[in-house]
């Protein structure tokens, strides 16, 4: 039972360093906020703040958590047992996502009330943060430190927010090839329905390049962590 | 069960390798330890030994397989101790060795009972950052046990420990031995080594320099003699040696033992560290 078991202890790590209570507040905040911003404007809001706060929260959380891992060698430790960096990654994302829906859950019930296209919502976050915590991965192994991390971080993802700029009036097509439309689009579903047609786009494109994150954040975390352990550099 | 074979290994961005050329076995159930001062290539060995670094030259087989092309399952069969004891502080010690006895698919120890052997069951549910140095070497030997492995891996595993844990620890690798598992001991701590290794291996610059039991290097580096120390009647503290060669019949040595009240009386045994450096010409620290 090796991936569960790794699974609910990096659950269990994250509450231990605090990022549950921090979460709970946050969303208070956000309840709080929400509640006070016009009605007219309150749904837009709402998605650009699930979408920048509990939608990508594990790309900069993951910073945080592999560096300790790797500053504390950890790494070491982990990797002389049959722990597998493909079940590493999982692990790590799945116990973000975790917090994301979680918390994307509680901000959209208590400010909008529970609607029926919540499942397509809670389906776009889940996809949404499963992506960005493993690109968050793949980025986080490139540095030595945090502030490092939030640096190359902020260059990384950039691209990626590009289509929030449709929420000023502002879009082009190419940002269909990017897999913040689709999280848009979903997130959007838990407030207005959306077409079966931009279901589809957006489940399939946000698994796509979910699948690419992942391929990449292998390779990083093979070059990056194993190999140059293996070449006697320390983790 | 091990069996290293012109083990060469040059680290990437130097010239000079840093293992150049060791030879060796351990057979089953046997401690053996890697003795050398900081920097001989005891730790680089270690790594290769248990697939941390592959890209060596030589020959290195462990359960019948080149180490360099083993797969995860290897993991399954040994079991490392490193030098720093590193663990998730925010955990508690028994969370931790629960966190890693999951990892393993095989047949696992019980936590609890391996933090009982190593005296830290009191401290099961403390955090691991509220740990001593000492407490979490302990702890770091009972996550190398968790999956009852067939080689161990320890690297200065009474290193920071007071001479009560220190026997504890030596006690329980003496025991994993009487089991049937084979040992592999990092240190440059010699009364360590010469308390609990079967064999052990002199290393200096990245070369065995030599390979053998403690008590055969005591005996061949015997000076053979015995050195007393008696009170004169003015009760002065003498210090006298005598060859062992003859002793029985030596009349000075025998008129001291017969005439003065003898306080101490040893034959003059090389420790493991002076026979280091007379074999190595090199110091240990």
């Amino acid at each position: 039972m090796r991936f569960p078991a790794a699974f609910l202890y990096d659950i269990k790590i994250q509450f231990r360093h605090g990022l549950y209570a921090v979460y709970m507040l946050v969303s208070l905040f956000y309840i709080i906020a929400l509640h006070q911003i016009p009605e007219q404007y309150r749904e837009i809001a709402g998605i650009f703040i699930t979408f920048s706060d509990p939608g990508v929260l594990g790309f900069f959380f993951i910073g945080g958590l592999v560096l300790l891992e790797q500053n504390q060698n950890i790494l070491d430790n982990l990797f002389i047992t049959p722990y597998k960096v493909e079940e590493y990654i999982f692990s790590k994302a799945l116990s973000l996502t975790v917090l994301s829906v979680l918390t994307s859950y509680i901000i959209h019930i208590s400010v909008f009330g529970v609607s029926h296209y919540l499942v397509l919502f809670l389906v776009g976050v889940f996809l949404t943060s499963m992506f960005f915590t493993i690109f968050g991965l793949g980025v986080a192994v490139r540095c030595h430190t945090l502030n490092g991390f939030f640096f190359l971080s902020s260059i990384y993802s950039l691209i990626f927010l590009l289509p929030l700029l449709e929420i000023t009036g502002m879009d082009h097509f190419l940002f269909m090839l990017l897999p913040t439309k689709g999280a848009l689009l979903l997130i959007s579903s838990g407030f207005h329905s959306i077409t079966t047609w931009e279901a589809i786009y957006s489940v399939v494109m946000l698994l796509s390049w979910g699948v690419i994150a992942f391929i990449w954040a292998r390779k990083s975390f093979y070059n990056m962590i194993i190999r140059k352990a293996s070449e006697g550099k320390t983790l | 069960m091990i069996k290293v074979e012109k083990l060469f290994f040059t680290y990437p961005g130097r010239k000079e390798p840093t293992l150049k050329g060791m030879d060796f076995t351990i057979k089953k159930g046997e401690i053996f330890g890697f003795l050398g001062p900081s920097g001989a290539g005891k730790s680089t060995a270690q790594k290769i030994l248990i697939g941390m670094l592959k890209n060596y030259q030589g020959g290195v087989h462990i359960f019948d397989q080149e180490v360099s092309q083993v797969r995860r399952s290897y993991y399954e069969r040994i079991g490392v101790a490193f030098e720093f004891p590193n663990f998730y502080q925010r955990l508690t010690a028994i969370e931790n060795l629960s966190l890693f006895r999951n990892l393993y698919a095989g047949d696992t120890a019980v936590p609890a009972q391996l933090l009982t052997e190593m005296g830290l069951m009191e401290s099961a549910h403390m955090k691991v950052a509220a740990y001593s140095k000492g407490m979490k070497m302990r702890l770091n030997l009972c996550r190398a046990l968790l999956n009852n492995p067939d080689i161990l891996f320890l690297d200065e595993p009474t290193s920071g420990l007071d001479p009560l844990n220190a026997k504890k620890v030596k006690d329980k690798i003496i025991s994993l031995k009487e089991e049937g598992k084979t040992i592999l001991i990092t240190t440059h701590n010699m009364s360590t080594a010469d308390e609990i290794c079967d064999r052990v291996a002199f290393i200096v610059d990245g070369k065995i320099e030599l390979i053998n039991s403690p008590r055969n290097l005591r005996v061949l580096h015997n000076k053979r003699k015995v050195r007393l120390e008696y009170r004169r009647k003015d009760h002065q503290l003498v210090t006298s040696e005598f060859d062992l060669q003859g002793i029985g019949t030596n009349h000075d040595f025998l008129g001291i033992l017969q005439t003065h009240n003898v306080e101490t009386i040893h034959t003059q045994e090389a420790t493991l560290e002076d026979i280091f450096i007379n074999v190595t010409g090199r110091g240990l620290k």
